[in-house]
């Protein structure tokens, strides 16, 4: 019986606007996209090139949401991606002057800048600052399947009663894919794999084959499947269902997870966090946030100072380690699930990996991410996506999926607590309003139009749940509620401005500028839906 | 049964300092935050403490501060958490209400935006927080806050209704929360068994209620049995495909995250 073990990987990124003096005012949140790009996107495409140069069978899923496409392709951002990486390098020497008198942090300096401009070179020279066609090229040489997802981040429980914005998020999200890749995609990752019954039939009236679900979703289904969760299954109208195996997280994040192991490099100690701000003006502004550069000389060693600098040759070594555990666990737990399930085709495990918040993490994860998927082909598990494996499309077992999600305490909690609640009369009442302004206004154009088509862009942004769960998680608190904020107060302008038969068409321009996402929006996607 | 203004995970003054994607809920306050607030509060005058101004601080100036005050920071904690501490606790000591203003990172750097919640209409609606809370809020306009407000034993009410049916025109069971003052949202326990729920925004005067509102019907997601009756120690058998697909583990976060809700 054929084993297979798939990977998804998630990207995360919100729309953070980037002209002007926007770019001082969102300089740590910039800084957190630069960072993705050099911790992930790019190792992720090197990890690629050398599975392709190695022949390895390995074909894994990636979900690469809009907002993060359109900062991929947006000329200011990698010019200034660029700067930034110039800007980290100086940062170094200015670090190697200063620990001259400490060989072994100079020679963690060292490597830091060493992989900085190797970064650079890759952007630059290797993949000519352009990553969405490199990606498009690894889907087409059958290492990626990229899966369609929503425009924004939508947590669509809370907007499961309101099916048109639920269509325009989908809707949307295929622009995109067409846009940038030039494919309808086969599977569609839900947003935080938050999921209310019903929604499966707007995700498969839009033509998508499958989804991921967490296993909470179908195990505590009123009937869950006879297969558990190595098996997939179907909904009544036979979208095909993938279960994530939540056990995984623990193996990595739990008590005893991978991730916390020692000789891990420590994320928290950053020079960024800790040294005077005369010493960081390369890179930060005198008297701004204080945000991560890079710059981190220790471990999670904690009880003993002797012990805690970084070393990585040590950290790889452990990545090796604790990638074969992990992929001696896959193969023991899928053995055991085919002889439990003799009289199906296959079995299969799946895991999903939500890189960006990994890699801030553990600064490891990617290595660890290379090794396991190299191992996991060695040991004899076949290592696909979840295209491939839904041929049976029509004849699985059918289940009721349970109202569950991938983040909070199972259900999305961290969306709706006492610090970001507030958010959702705004969000839902400008809903409601889209909906009626795309039906008062069918077939407008001009002005109405352009007016239209901002209101959809602004909304769709308020609702991405990356910024409830930034205010949730003080993650930059107060750029997602002046982002959430911002996007409001720009729909409630585009609403009166309707309402009243007057715009500014200097503010109408100046928005559309700054929200330059979405070009290709048509505010009539959220009209009703007969 | 009643409704309650936070579910046990959000509940202010608790051990678990939130909810997060990770399970950071080992950081415990181990403070007299009644001593805190008093002491915070000479902090907070001489120097206006929020987010902008924590995020400028060095690590060691955090701990330091959050030290000072009693507050127990283990060696692994992340920034950004300690920095979440201390401005609820600041929050707190500030008793601040729920005007929602952006606050200025830079003085005269930039106007704060202020968002109206009133959109002037009378609406009731609410979201599942999970099958087991329900997350309503309210909007009442000109003339009905009006209309609450000259009463003099006026009040507004929600009543929560459980329906067999998404079209019964009426419960099967009904009770009634009271809205706290100048509030204009709250987590409500949904009633074990209940398949379909409305709510209904009362105005109470002189022994009557009138209905200003009511929202949609929610329905209520019906999963395993397992769910709704979760207990300690019990030792439910399934089969190995189900034990192996982690359900033990499911129900096991489920009873230690839920089990005042769910059962």
């Amino acid at each position: 019986m054929q084993k297979y073990f798939s990977l998804i990987i998630k990207a995360s990124q919100d729309f953070i606007r980037h002209i002007d003096d926007d770019i001082r005012q969102n300089a740590p949140v910039l800084n957190s996209f630069y960072e993705s790009i050099s911790d992930v996107y790019i190792p992720l495409l090197n990890m690629l090139e050398r599975f392709e140069q190695e022949e390895k069978k390995i074909r894994i899923g990636l979900v690469l949401p809009p907002v993060l496409c359109n900062m991929l392709s947006d000329d200011s951002l990698k010019e200034a991606y660029v700067k930034w990486l110039d800007k980290r390098i100086d940062l170094g020497k200015a670090e190697l002057k200063r620990n001259n008198k400490n060989e072994k942090i100079c020679n963690v300096i060292r490597s830091v800048v060493e992989e900085n401009k190797a970064r650079k070179a890759d952007f630059v020279n290797k993949y000519e600052s352009s990553l969405i066609p490199v990606f498009a090229k690894y889907m087409q040489n059958g290492y990626l399947e990229l899966l369609g997802t929503c425009g924004t981040d939508i947590f669509m429980p809370h907007f499961a009663d309101m099916k048109e914005v639920i269509c325009a998020q989908i809707e949307s999200g295929l622009h995109a894919y067409r846009q940038y890749f030039g494919i309808v995609p086969e599977g569609f990752w839900l947003p935080e794999l938050g999921y209310a019954p019903g929604v499966e039939k707007f995700i498969r009236a839009y033509g998508y084959t499958y989804t991921i679900l967490d296993s909470r979703s179908v195990l505590l289904a009123e009937k869950a499947p006879s297969s558990g969760i190595f098996y997939p299954c179907r909904t009544d109208n036979s979208l095909v269902v993938f279960a994530r195996n939540r056990v995984i997280d623990g193996e990595l994040f739990g008590e005893n997870g991978i991730i916390f192991n020692s000789c891990y490099r420590n994320q928290n100690r950053d020079i960024g966090y800790e040294s005077p701000m005369e010493q960081l003006s390369l890179v930060m502004e005198k008297g701004g946030i204080r945000y991560s550069t890079g710059y981190k000389y220790w471990n999670r060693h904690f009880s003993d100072e002797k012990h805690a600098l970084y070393n990585e040759e040590e950290a790889k070594k452990q990545c090796e380690s604790d990638a074969e555990t992990f992929v001696n666990k896959r193969c023991e737990t899928l053995a055991k699930a085919e002889s439990l399930l003799p009289d199906f085709s296959f079995v299969s495990e799946l895991c999903v990996l939500d890189i960006s918040k990994l890699s801030k993490t553990w600064h490891e994860a990617m290595f660890w991410l290379e090794k396991v998927l190299s191992k996991a082909v060695d040991a004899g598990l076949s290592v696909t996506s979840c295209d491939s494996l839904c041929a049976e499309q029509y004849n699985l077992e059918k289940i009721e999926p349970y109202f569950s999600a991938g983040i909070g305490e199972g259900y999305g909690e961290n969306l709706l607590s006492s610090r970001n609640c507030w958010m959702m009369r705004y969000i839902r009442k400008n809903c409601e309003r889209m909906i009626d302004l795309a039906g008062r206004f069918p077939m407008d154009t001009g002005l109405k139009t352009r007016l239209l088509n901002l209101g959809a862009k602004e909304l769709m942004l308020a609702q991405s749940s990356n910024l409830a769960k930034m205010i949730n998680r003080s993650e930059f608190p107060q750029f997602a509620e002046k982002r959430f904020k911002e996007s409001i107060a720009a729909f409630t302008a585009v609403f009166d401005s309707l309402g009243s038969n007057t715009v500014s068409t200097e503010w109408l321009t100046k928005l559309e500028a700054r929200d330059s996402i979405f070009p290709w929006m048509n505010y009539r996607i959220f009209c009703k839906k007969r | 049964m009643s409704g309650c203004r936070y579910p046990p995970d959000i509940i202010t003054n608790t051990n678990i300092i939130g909810i997060c994607d990770f399970d950071f809920s080992f950081f415990v306050k181990k403070i007299d935050t009644n001593q805190f607030f008093l002491d915070y509060d000479v902090t907070m005058n001489e120097e206006s403490l929020d987010c902008a101004s924590l995020e400028k601080l060095p690590f060691s100036e955090l701990v330091r501060l959050a030290d000072e005050y009693g507050v127990d920071v283990p060696e692994d904690l992340d920034r950004r958490f300690l920095i979440a501490e201390l401005l609820e606790l600041s929050e707190e000591s500030e008793h601040l209400d729920e005007e929602m203003v952006i606050s200025s990172s830079e003085s005269g750097e930039e106007q704060p935006l202020v968002l109206s919640g009133n959109f002037n209409e009378t609406q009731v609606s609410c979201v599942l927080r999970n099958p087991a809370w329900l997350f309503v809020f309210w909007n009442i306009n000109d003339g009905d806050a009006a209309r609450v407000k000259e009463s003099p034993d006026g009040s507004l009410k929600l009543r929560i209704c459980s329906l067999a049916d998404a079209h019964d025109p009426k419960p099967y069971e009904a009770f009634e929360v009271q809205t706290a003052t100048q509030s204009q949202e709250q987590y409500v326990l949904i009633p074990k068994g209940t398949k379909f729920i409305k709510v209904e925004l009362v105005f109470m005067s002189a022994g009557a209620g009138e209905v200003l509102a009511f929202s949609p019907v929610v329905s209520i997601p019906q999963g395993s049995t397992f769910v709704n009756d979760l207990q300690p120690g019990r030792d439910t058998e399934f089969s190995p495909i189900m034990e192996l697909s982690g359900m033990k583990e499911i129900l096991a976060e489920q009873y230690r995250n839920h089990r005042h809700s769910f059962s």
